[in-house]
């Protein structure tokens, strides 16, 4: 055995002994609990258990509830595109024009001479402007082009009262 | 103020009344579709209710653990 053997041997004996205080130091004196019904203790710490495990059982379902939910109201966009595309297909097919109820018959008979007397076989009373959605650097243009629709389809609301 | 009758001329009348059952059929699906969400989202809130009252369950019994290793019978 060399000299720098010894030393190692005697460095690691060292160590253990640190150690040996460390764990004798955080070691607490050992305490008694008497429990009245030990059987219902057992219990009430194995049901939250099983509890907690039922409850990530269900964070399951409940996760695939969410994308069906989610895939749904994308549907449900789906439809609402198409239902609009519908609504714009019928104003098209309808004929343009602002109707107002106080209109008295003279108006209107009047309206018709002048009708009449024109060539145009269908008078548009005013170029209504269209619903064009413009070029706007934006970081939601989907929801500015309906507001801007929304806008439009107010004003003529607003025209017909 | 006497109401008066106002007819207006529809060219392609048969596209119009096409295009009105084609809304309808679009409307009864997004109703339909609606419907179909706010089931999904009772579910959610009812998944949401039991969870809640599994935690509210939990937390009774962690306390009444913890009251027992608290208050140990006395002998």
């Amino acid at each position: 055995m060399s000299q720098n053997d010894f030393k190692m041997v005697k460095k690691k004996t060292t160590r253990k002994r640190k150690v040996r205080r460390k764990s004798t130091s955080s070691k607490s004196e050992p305490i008694f609990v008497g429990l009245g019904d030990p059987v219902e203790l057992r219990r009430n710490i194995l049901e939250p258990t099983r509890e907690v495990i039922q409850f990530l059982q269900s964070y399951e379902e409940f996760k695939k509830v969410k994308e069906e939910k989610t895939y749904t109201i994308g549907l449900l966009k789906d439809d609402l595109k198409e239902i609009k595309a519908t609504i714009n297909k019928l104003r098209r097919l309808l004929p343009r024009s602002k109707i107002k109820a106080e209109r008295t018959f003279g108006r209107i008979k009047k309206d018709f001479k002048s009708e009449q007397s024109e060539p145009k076989p269908e008078p548009s009373p005013t170029p209504e402007p269209k619903p064009e959605p413009k070029p706007v650097p934006v970081a939601h243009p989907e929801l500015d082009s309906l507001e801007r629709e929304l806008g439009e389809i107010e004003k003529k609301l607003g025209s017909l009262d | 103020m006497e109401k008066m009758p106002v007819f207006v001329k529809i060219e392609e009348y048969e596209e119009v009344v096409n295009t009105t059952a084609t809304l309808k059929a679009r409307l009864a699906s997004a109703m339909e579709t609606l419907n179909k969400i706010n089931q999904l989202k009772q579910e959610e809130d009812a998944q949401l209710q039991s969870w809640q009252s599994a935690l509210s369950e939990i937390e009774n019994r962690v306390s009444t653990i913890e009251n027992s290793l608290h208050e140990p019978e006395r002998f």
